[in-house]
């Protein structure tokens, strides 16, 4: 028993140093982590994307027209970079992306509020951009409903009302909105927070592909002189391998704790056990995937392509972004069998919003059967793959001998 | 070689746009802590059940449970209704309603808030009897897609994202791959000993067929959207072969500077991985440190992105798409260059070496 646990450690070990001196796997787990790590979350640095340019077409020119600009100028979203006389020149600097949106007051808006008729406003946003689009349109809209808030109020105190009752006729139950957990609605925070766990498992997964996951007798130039570990009995090899993978993503998890999220300013609310337990499952699961799709791959490199170019279906599976409940019911069974799927949410709650274990609960659940899962199929492909590895080797061997012949 | 050129964008791509075919987000859980009762009461959670975007699906007993709910990702957002609305409506002491969204979902925690502030100010303006609305109304018009369609939003800049990281890792595989296979010198002796032939040779048929694997699917998301003259399909879907071939021109690059598959993988997954992030698409780049504009400008992903949405307003935007055409070709034209020289270099070192191999064996 001791023999076994000792040559485990030995396995683990081993895998430990060839991680770090090969420069494919040291370049991805490695190098890799620390730099995304720093690398993703910068461009978000400044976390809000405030006074974005804006623009208002004035057609009315009159002292009203001229207070939805004052307000709008006074909104924290955009800056008022131009005030045009005609609407195509506003839709050409949109088009342009001088401005992400404009406001086009029309003619005759102070006249016909005078006469007692309501007016309208058009706002115009970039549709490309998603985030602008919803700065930039609330600013506006916010700026002409202030304005046309006093509007109201007198008209509703000339029906006989008191200044008092008329402010409260006009909204009589007003709605407060609270952000939780992101008050200043953070970009940084949102996104990056589900991104780091996206870096985790796919440098993750190459890093256990490239390495060759649970196969036998590997001939890495790395590993010359490790032939013990190199044919060390299947359960010993699968779980010393997995351990050395474990824990050197554990010490990048709690980097991203300690030193990332405070570099950053992101939320540190997750409490470190927690936190423990989360990584044991994640990488468990993870971990599992690895070894079992890295037998698939004939060459070391395969793992870096196919890993390399999945990660933006990943991210967006996961529904951090989505709402996964919005998705084909298709897309979610493929979800449901990434690590990924369960670890962003379970982080996120962890993490950012401080949730205890019996709120994330069910999402370590879903990571630990989903690591019983890939356990099972990667020790079943491998015990296959060290039964027939004998038959494949001869095989090579003769196909060698066979083209030296040739040639 | 065929997956990277064939299955993985074709099944990403329809993963992703199928992702999005909802358009835009509905039915989101929320949950309501209701305190006492009464008709207004009652009239509100109507009608924010009959919201697009949320449905009641938990009813606490106070913010504490809802908030645990929200922790736990049962519910995006809840509301909380105070006792006595009614009646302190009517007297107009303006009590006000609630709405606590989850902050670490900005998408859904904007639909949610749009939606119930329409809900509850109709039920207010009812209860007060209130004929005289704002007079100052607005109307938003999100220009290039009306329906505020979260497939244009987001489906087309993640299918050039795609495209962009798979082109520039096949640059990477393709390039590699004589040298990994020691087929170097039956390519070179194919293309005639000349290195623009031998770059060429393998350049053009990969950017075909990625090159038009992306344009048919950026066809296909852009319908709906307004109408392109010809001149503006030529430079969409140019500039859509011109990303393409600079990407795997770039992937080729770093097979030249490196000279071994593994690492320039690692360099092209590096590169490319990340990309969607500096783009502007979601962040805006003018909100990013000047370092990241910098770095942003000179990914082909940011130029593809700049010229794809210029034509979200028609042919108004076919001048900035030019421009954005021409620096995607500069930079054509100068990662081509730099494959060249750095594989014209490390190509008969390879040769070298496969004939010292052959000679031993």
């Amino acid at each position: 028993m001791f023999r076994m646990i000792n040559l485990l450690f030995r396995v683990a070990l081993t895998e430990w140093k060839a991680l770090l001196i090969d420069p494919a796997v040291m370049l991805v787990v490695v190098f890799g982590v620390i730099f995304y790590s720093f690398y993703y979350p910068y461009p978000y640095k400044n976390q809000i994307a405030d006074k974005a340019p804006a623009a208002i077409v004035d057609l009315d020119h009159s002292v009203m027209s001229r207070q939805i600009i004052r307000a709008a100028s006074a909104m924290q979203e955009d800056t008022i970079v131009a005030i045009y006389e005609n609407e195509l020149e506003a839709q050409k600097a949109l088009a342009d992306e001088k401005i992400y949106g404009y406001m086009k007051i029309p003619e005759g808006l102070e006249r016909d509020l005078r006469n007692g008729q309501n007016v309208s406003v058009g706002v115009y946003c970039h549709g490309g951009f998603i985030l602008l689009y919803g700065n930039v349109a609330t600013a506006f809209t916010t700026a002409a409903m202030t304005v046309g808030a006093t509007t109201q109020v007198k008209r509703i105190v000339m029906q006989g009302h008191s200044l008092n009752e008329a402010m409260a006729i006009r909204d009589p139950v007003p709605t407060r909105f609270f952000r939780m957990f992101n008050a200043s609605g953070g970009y940084g925070i949102y996104a990056v927070s589900a991104v780091l766990m996206i870096i985790l498992q796919q440098t993750l997964l190459v890093g256990v592909g490239v390495m060759g996951g649970p196969r036998k007798n590997r001939h890495f130039k790395v590993l010359k002189g490790a032939e013990e570990t190199e044919s060390a009995p299947l359960l010993i090899r699968y779980f010393g391998r997995s351990l050395t993978f474990i824990l050197h993503y554990m010490l990048a998890l709690f980097f991203f704790k300690h030193v990332i999220y405070h570099v950053f300013g992101f939320p540190d609310r997750g409490d470190s056990g927690l936190v423990f337990l989360f990584g044991l499952f994640f990488f468990g699961a993870t971990v599992n995937m690895g070894m079992w799709m890295a037998q698939f791959f004939k060459h070391r490199e395969t793992a870096l392509f196919v890993f390399a170019s999945v990660p933006i279906f990943v991210v967006f599976a996961s529904g951090f972004s989505w709402p996964s409940g919005n998705m084909p019911r298709w897309i979610q069974m493929i979800a449901a069998f990434i690590p990924s799927t369960y670890a962003i949410p379970a982080w996120l709650s962890i993490q950012n919003l401080g949730a205890n274990f019996h709120e994330v609960a069910p999402n370590l659940i879903k990571l630990f059967q989903l690591s019983v899962f890939y356990l099972f199929l990667g020790l079943v492909h491998a015990k296959r793959e060290d039964l027939l590895a004998p038959i494949f080797h001869r095989a090579k061997r003769f196909r060698a001998r066979w083209r030296r012949k040739e040639l | 070689m065929v997956l990277l050129l064939f299955v993985f964008p074709i099944a990403l791509c329809t993963m992703i746009i199928s992702m999005f075919s909802a358009e835009a987000p509905y039915n989101l859980p929320v949950g309501v802590v209701a305190e006492g009762g009464g008709e207004l009461q009652g009239r509100i959670l109507r009608a924010i059940e009959t919201t697009k975007a949320a449905t009641i699906t938990v009813r606490c007993k106070d913010i504490s449970e809802c908030s645990s709910a929200m922790r736990s990702g049962e519910i995006l957002a809840f509301v909380y209704v105070p006792h006595d609305l009614e009646e302190k409506a009517i007297r107009y002491e303006t009590p006000a309603v609630t709405v606590y969204t989850n902050g670490q979902s900005l998408l859904t925690s904007k639909v949610i808030t749009n939606d119930i502030r329409v809900a509850v100010a109709t039920q207010g303006a009812v209860l007060v009897q209130n004929t005289i609305q704002n007079p100052i109304g607005v109307e938003v018009h999100i220009v290039g897609n009306p329906t505020g369609n979260y497939e244009h939003f987001l489906g087309i800049g993640l299918v050039i994202a795609l495209f962009h990281v798979i082109a520039m890792l096949f640059g990477a595989y393709f390039f590699a791959f004589p040298i990994r296979e020691r087929e170097v010198g039956t390519w070179l002796s194919a293309a005639g000993n000349s290195m623009f032939a031998a770059y060429m040779g393998r350049l053009l048929p990969a950017v075909f067929v990625l090159g038009t694997e992306m344009t048919s699917i950026l066809l296909l998301v852009r319908m709906g959207m307004p109408a392109l003259e010809p001149i503006d399909r030529v430079v969409l879907f140019g500039g859509g072969y011109l990303m393409v071939a600079t990407c795997i021109a770039l992937g080729a690059s770093f097979v030249g500077i490196v000279g071994e598959m593994r690492i320039a993988l690692s360099a092209a997954a590096v590169v490319g991985g990340p990309a969607f992030a500096f783009c502007g698409q979601t962040f805006p780049v003018f909100a990013m440190p000047f370092v990241i504009r910098c770095w942003t400008f000179i990914l082909p992903i940011t130029q593809m992105m700049k010229l794809q949405s210029a034509f979200f307003f028609g042919h108004l935007g076919i001048e900035r798409a030019f421009e954005s055409f021409e620096v995607l070709a500069v930079f054509f034209v100068f990662w081509s260059l730099v494959a060249m020289l750095t594989l014209g270099i490390r190509l008969p070192r390879a040769l070298r070496k496969e004939e010292a191999e052959l000679c031993s064996a």
